[in-house]
């Protein structure tokens, strides 16, 4: 079964994208900070990552940038979820950074189900 | 033994993403937040290569550069730099050179923002060539 992982420190938030990505044939496994969820990747292998932005322990930027660097995750896609436009953090936060996000794609919250649905099938194919 | 790398950088963000970054490439990492820091870490942590941010509060990676050449530091003088800064090379250069009179002399210039793991390649060229 196609597995996503989905790092969140929204709790209702996980539920319900878990909920939706089930109900189309994904399996999902949860995280709920950035360090957790680069353990999970690294423990679940999943087929693709969703990551929220705004986390504590390590915010989902440099948890992509971190995944992007290590030669065993770096091929698994990621897709940012955040509050602010791509155009924004993609022309003012990574350079503050000074480590490229490299994200496979952003989508902005809030999203709707079928956008989502719509963007993990990019990278994963249907559900089974 | 794997290599260790100082980290010097005044964003603290950025220092815990690069010491994952180099982490997960199996080497040692230990931080600084300022120039000053680092060079009163250096005797202590004996690090194999030094990654120094320019713009910092206190003291800044220039000011790190120049101490490095004093005598006190001479130990220390073969130890590889490699800057990490959102400044220009070229501007870098000139700024140290009008400050100094002589050029600034490091190992690699790597400017910000950039992609881990080419990060973890140009470290990995400067400790293969050291080891």
């Amino acid at each position: 079964m196609k597995k996503v992982l989905l790092v969140d420190d929204d709790v209702d938030f996980c539920e319900a994208v878990q909920l939706l990505l089930e109900a189309k044939g994904y399996q999902v496994v949860l995280a709920h900070n950035g360090k957790e969820g680069l353990d999970q990747a690294r423990a679940e292998k999943p087929g693709l990552v969703i990551l929220d932005v705004m986390m504590p322990e390590l915010n989902g930027y440099d948890a992509c940038v971190v995944m992007k660097a290590d030669e065993t995750l770096k091929k698994i896609p990621v897709i940012l979820l955040t509050a602010v436009d791509q155009s924004v953090f993609k022309t003012t936060y990574t350079p503050h950074m000074g480590l490229m996000t490299e994200a496979d794609d952003y989508i902005a919250k809030p999203v709707e189900p079928e956008e989502l649905v719509k963007r993990v099938e990019n990278f994963l194919g249907k559900g089974s | 033994m794997s290599a260790k790398i100082l980290v010097v950088d005044d964003d603290p963000d950025m220092r815990e993403a690069l010491q994952m970054i180099l982490e997960s490439a199996d080497y040692t990492v230990v931080s600084a937040e300022d120039g000053e820091q680092c060079l009163s870490m250096l005797k202590q942590e004996q690090p194999d290569l030094l990654i120094l941010d320019l713009l910092m509060p206190r003291m800044d990676g220039f000011e790190v550069c120049k101490a490095l050449k004093d005598p006190r530091y001479a130990k220390f003088a073969r130890m590889p730099i490699i800057i990490l800064s959102s400044v220009q090379a070229g501007v870098s250069q000139r700024r140290y050179e009008l400050e100094t009179g002589v050029q600034l002399d490091v190992d690699d210039y790597v400017e910000k923002p950039i992609e881990g793991r080419v990060l973890i390649e140009r470290v990995g060229k400067i400790i293969k060539r050291i080891s």
